[in-house]
């Protein structure tokens, strides 16, 4: 069944090339975009692992957490991105519910930012290429990281989707969801600082002393865990390694976990049933999506994204991207 | 459920249910469904014996839809047991869906697949082996009439088109039960009448069919069986002679649910007598 689902998947993106011009140059531009931010990830880390592993280590703790942050909480908005494999499509086949969970995990990863996160993640492990046992460390964490942004951003969606189409729980979400983004804006400025005193100062060492507390408190959080297995090894900190790798499979585990329960809620409720949103169709459909029209638009505009929920049934085109 | 206290309110509804009948195609009871404020489906028994063509009949909103989503696996009722040739259809869902076909109103299909693909995946889905699926996929293009259009993307077809391939997909890992909702709707009246043959068929075989359909005429013609639904309630239901009791459905159907109105009613919108 994952191996159907896989194929399934790359079918759909195959059949985009097919069928739209302007998808499969999107498609184009986004997989060239990508292999640049992969191939200037992977160049930068290795690099950084050369002249001085520990800091780019911490650097990598801190980028690596916003990646996975942004898998969860980007498709919030944009939720239009991924759904060629809607589980709405799969209600009718009757498909166990384990094999089907197993398969949308596997072709998650088969999308332009499943592949680029998943290479990217394994291909930033080599800054640690001198030392073999945390390089082995980085690729176990490359890999929970990567499964970690997939699976979260399936639960978070899947979870949430019921209250994605309630337009006043979507104002509220979009506030909760901003606060992040308002943190990033510190945030940067806390590394320019941080590259300011490399500059002035005295190189690695200085950015070193600015990302250090940093670091050291993401790479304790559900998204930086993983990124932090390598730096673990390199200090020879083992009981450190042990927390870590436990903080990133307790956190997998409760995402997948997370995920069983809401997708398995999904199937068994069509949209618009429990949820106030009418179908465009179905004659005597379900009585309760008669009790609300559907939301004409959101009064406020979504912050990121091209394809928000409201706009995604009405637009054939945007509703299917395939990245 | 009622009371047992409480004498029946309608002579072909017992006081209590009788268990789900093992034998039946599909056997619900109790079944209830409740969307906030309106209840749904209240309380639905039904058997649907099998090898027989069904037809399930009732007025917009009577809880038609309501009922076969919680019948197929698709809606998880409130209360109430449904079987399907005897297996708790919420108690153990992949065993029982392994048997059903089902056409929902307005699925979501792969609609970026062509009509061949997404016959091939439904079957691979299904846990079909290739060679299987490829044979029966041919079959399937061919009796819906869809080879011409085997390579159009789905997203492409006409509202018909869309049922039939759509009906090909519930129909490819040969279930012993098919429920379609609306299977009709919007398809030509050839496709129709090719899609009834097929169908006619399926149960000369000993397949079981459930349809939903407003259109009265044709249930009566085309099932064996027939159940009128109204108000989340099974008002009557058994063979098609024994229902309509030498009426034709349509005048039993409006006997039984009512609502038609016998005033003149919109007189502004005869043209003779357009405001002057």
């Amino acid at each position: 069944m994952v191996a159907q689902l896989v194929r399934l998947k790359l079918t759909l993106l195959a059949n985009t090339f097919r069928r739209s011009v302007w998808q499969t140059i999107g498609l184009v531009v986004a997989s060239v975009y990508g292999l640049g931010v992969l191939a200037l990830a992977v160049v930068g880390a290795v690099a950084g692992g050369t002249v001085d592993a520990a800091v780019t280590g911490q650097v990598l703790v801190v980028v690596g957490a916003l990646v996975v942050l942004a898998w969860w909480v980007v498709p919030l908005f944009a939720f239009g991105l991924d759904a060629t494999l809607d589980p709405q499509r799969f209600v009718t086949f009757a498909i166990p519910r384990r094999q089907l969970l197993a398969g949308l995990a596997a072709a998650g990863v088969v999308s332009v930012p499943g592949a680029v996160t998943l290479l990217g993640a394994l291909g930033v492990s080599f800054a640690w290429w001198r030392e073999p046992a945390a390089l082995v460390a980085a690729l176990v964490g490359a890999v929970l990281a990567a499964a970690l942004c997939v699976v979260g951003s399936r639960a978070t969606t899947t979870a949430l989707a019921p209250l994605l189409d309630s337009r006043r729980y979507r104002e509220v979400l979009m506030i909760v969801a901003v606060v992040p983004l308002v943190l990033v804006g510190p945030a940067i400025g806390w590394l320019a600082d941080g590259v300011e005193v490399t500059v002035e100062g005295s190189g690695a060492d200085a950015v070193g002393e600015a990302l250090a507390p940093l670091s050291a408190v993401v790479a304790w959080t559900p998204f930086g865990a993983p990124w932090a297995l390598g730096s673990a090894v390199h200090d020879g900190a083992w009981g450190l390694l042990a927390a870590r790798l436990a903080v990133s499979l307790a956190t997998l585990a409760l995402a997948w976990w997370v995920w069983d329960r809401s997708l398995a809620r999904a199937l068994v409720t069509p949209r618009g049933g429990t949820a106030p949103r009418a179908r465009a169709r179905g004659s005597g459909g379900s009585p309760g999506s008669r009790r609300r029209p559907p939301a004409p638009s959101r009064r406020a505009a979504p912050p990121i994204g091209c394809a928000t929920r409201g706009t995604r049934r009405r637009s054939r085109s945007c509703r299917c991207c395939p990245w | 459920m009622t009371d047992p206290t409480v004498p029946p309110p309608a002579p072909q509804a017992p006081a209590t249910p009788p268990p789900p009948d093992p034998s039946a195609a599909l056997s619900l009871r109790g079944l209830w469904k409740r969307f906030g404020q309106k209840i749904a489906v209240a309380g639905v028994d039904l058997d649907v014996p099998s090898g027989s063509f069904f037809g399930l009949v009732g007025p917009n909103g009577a809880g038609k839809t309501t009922s076969l989503s919680m019948a197929t696996g698709l809606l998880r009722p409130d209360f109430g047991v449904v079987q399907v040739h005897g297996t708790d259809l919420w108690a153990e869902p992949d065993r029982a869906k392994a048997t059903l076909g089902v056409l929902p109103d307005g699925v979501r299909l792969f609609d970026r697949l062509t009509g061949a693909q997404l016959l091939t995946y439904a079957g691979l889905l299904r846990g079909l082996d290739r060679t299987t699926v490829a044979e029966r996929t041919e079959d399937l293009l061919q009796a819906m009439d869809l080879t011409g259009d085997r390579d159009t993307f789905v997203v492409d077809y006409s509202a018909g088109m869309t049922k039939k391939v759509a009906l090909a997909a519930a129909m490819i890992h040969a279930p012993r039960v098919l429920v379609l909702d609306e299977p009709f709707e919007a398809v030509d009246p050839v496709s129709a009448a090719n899609i009834r043959d097929i169908l006619s068929a399926y149960v000369a075989d000993g397949g079981t069919v459930v349809v939903s359909s407003h259109v009265m005429d044709l249930v009566q013609r085309m099932c064996s069986h027939v159940a009128i639904i109204a108000g989340g309630h099974v008002l009557a239901a058994g063979t098609v002679d024994a229902v309509r009791g030498g009426q034709t459905l349509e005048d039993r159907f409006v006997d039984l649910v009512g609502g038609r109105r016998e005033s003149e009613g919109l007189s502004w919108l005869r043209s003779s007598s357009a405001s002057s």
